[in-house]
């Protein structure tokens, strides 16, 4: 079974060890590509095609950063809970409950949004068949299924998650060389008549940017996966740089395709614009693949987001900054299976509330406000623990460029969604500091201060 | 019944048994296994 024991000490048991490079890129990559499939195209609706494409490469170099700064912390603070951890060992106690809890509600609420996608996909084709089905079921379907895959296994889960994801993005690519002539040597693209100037201005293309995460957010989810990948110093950096530059790849070819087939007045408001790119090419064989791979890259991102919610939330319960019975490992499965079954009714009541958007903006806003950690927490990290004091799985080059242009980012970012969801954006302010509070004065008396700082470094310098 | 009708019963069944079956699953580790193992993993651990 793989537990730890020796003569004169009590059994332990951990996470399997068993994921590589490829589950982690499809971890990273299987959160984040529905959002080519949908909702980057809200962008559009803000600042136009080229807007959207600015947004696009503007969010694409924040992610790189957020990725190049996630793959050297996390090479060197290899255990679940990801930036969680990380914030506790280099920030500390309270920074690392709310980044803890930033994590389970991205999360938790980008699962409900996914699988609300599946139940609405599912109730659009029994419309065409003029049938009025009810989603429900298949919105609980889906997260009954793949938390049970999660419950039975890591390596199963993110093998399917591979498997699924690569479909979803190898459909990308034949939609691309169809429609771009490349198959036929007859393109169907219009970008000469379709593609306009800025119709907001300089303001619509800021107020495009919170949009333009939709696109990658998610990618740093790679980092949950540190405690059971046999190398970290391998696997994450691999995964996630791979998974990263996927993204960029399937982003430009679906703004691409998409800006050549739909005018920007009805692509901003599209629901599945790469599936009604596919409609519009008239190919029966293009619209099942394109539907598929809406369908699995929907499921694909659930799946993902309860691997890393569960693993936020047991990384927390075992150092008991939530109650510390969710800290507990199927001694079969090896997998944080109490923390699992209890974010399923939490991701099942989200959905239940059917508000997509205002889901996603808090999703959004949550993480948003990790990568804005992120840039201050590798500069402390830098600081603490200089180039040369501790082994490093991967070093990211160009420090501190990085992390200053993760934090201008970010503040741009804030600005573009302040524009649009003021209200949303002061309410999760609102919440995280009252959760703080109830931190600070009621739960973090339970936390046993002297077992927090695992990892086997030196003191820190200055201290 | 028709078709989708069947389909949502189906859907709502399935996801009774998965979550049954994860329920009572956990249910059968809590009362073999003892607290202290399940609680045991450590953070940095291999």
């Amino acid at each position: 079974m793989g537990t730890a024991a020796t003569a004169g000490q009590q059994e332990k048991i951990s996470l399997l060890k068993v994921l590589g490079p490829v589950h982690v890129w499809a971890l990273g990559v299987g959160i984040v590509l529905v959002g080519e499939y949908m909702g980057w195209n809200f962008s559009v609706a803000k600042g136009g095609a080229y807007g959207s494409l600015i947004a696009c490469w503007v969010i694409g170099l924040l992610y790189t950063c957020v990725a190049m700064i996630d793959s050297e912390v996390t090479s060197t603070v290899a255990a679940a809970g990801g930036q969680y951890t990380q914030a506790k060992h280099i920030i500390g106690p309270l920074m690392a409950f709310n980044v803890g809890l930033y994590l389970v509600m991205a999360y938790t609420m980008l699962e409900a949004a996914d699988a609300l996608v599946v139940g609405d996909l599912l109730k659009a084709v029994a419309a065409q068949y003029g049938a009025d089905l009810d989603p429900r079921p298949f919105v609980v379907l889906t997260i009954a299924f793949l938390a049970w895959l999660n419950y039975r296994g890591v390596f199963m889960t993110l093998t399917v998650n591979f498997v699924i994801t690569a479909f979803a993005f190898i459909a990308i690519l034949v939609l691309f060389f169809n429609a771009s002539g490349l198959v036929d040597g007859q393109s169907v693209l219009l970008h000469r008549d379709l593609l306009v100037d800025l119709p907001y201005g300089w303001i619509g293309v800021l107020a495009s940017l919170q949009f333009g995460m939709w696109y990658y957010l998610g990618i740093e989810g790679t980092c949950q996966a540190a405690e059971e990948v046999r190398s970290a110093g391998r696997s994450i950096p691999m995964g996630t740089m791979g998974g990263m530059m996927t993204l960029l790849i399937a982003a430009s070819l679906t703004w691409y395709i998409c800006t050549g087939i739909i005018p920007w007045e009805y692509l901003g408001q599209a629901t599945t614009p790469l599936y009604d790119a596919a409609r519009l090419m008239g190919s029966v064989e293009l619209e099942v693949m394109l539907f598929i791979g809406t369908m699995f890259a929907a499921i694909a991102s659930a799946n993902g987001c309860i691997n890393d919610a569960s693993r936020a939330w047991f990384s927390m319960s075992r150092d008991r900054y939530m109650p510390h019975w969710f800290g507990a490992v199927h001694p079969r499965y090896r997998t944080p299976y109490r923390s699992i079954l209890f974010l399923i009714p939490i991701a099942v009541s989200f959905a239940f509330t059917g508000l997509l958007d205002q889901v996603i903006t808090f999703s959004i806003l949550s993480g948003l406000l990790g990568y804005t950690f992120m840039s201050f927490n590798i500069v402390r990290f830098r600081r603490l623990w200089p180039l040369g004091s501790i082994e490093r799985g991967y070093v990211h080059p160009y420090h501190p460029i990085p992390c200053i242009v993760l934090g201008v980012l970010c503040s741009a970012t804030y600005f573009a969604t302040y524009l649009g969801y003021g209200t949303s954006l002061l309410s999760i302010m609102a919440f995280y500091i009252l959760v703080s509070i109830w931190f600070v004065v009621r739960r973090y008396p339970f936390v046993k201060r002297g077992e927090q700082f695992t990892m086997p470094w030196p003191r820190p310098k200055g201290y | 019944m028709d078709f989708w009708s069947a389909l949502e019963y189906g859907a709502w069944g399935l996801s009774i048994v998965l979550i049954g079956w994860m329920l009572v699953d956990a249910r059968f580790v809590s009362t073999t296994y003892g607290e202290d193992f399940l609680l045991s993993s450590r953070e940095g651990d291999e």
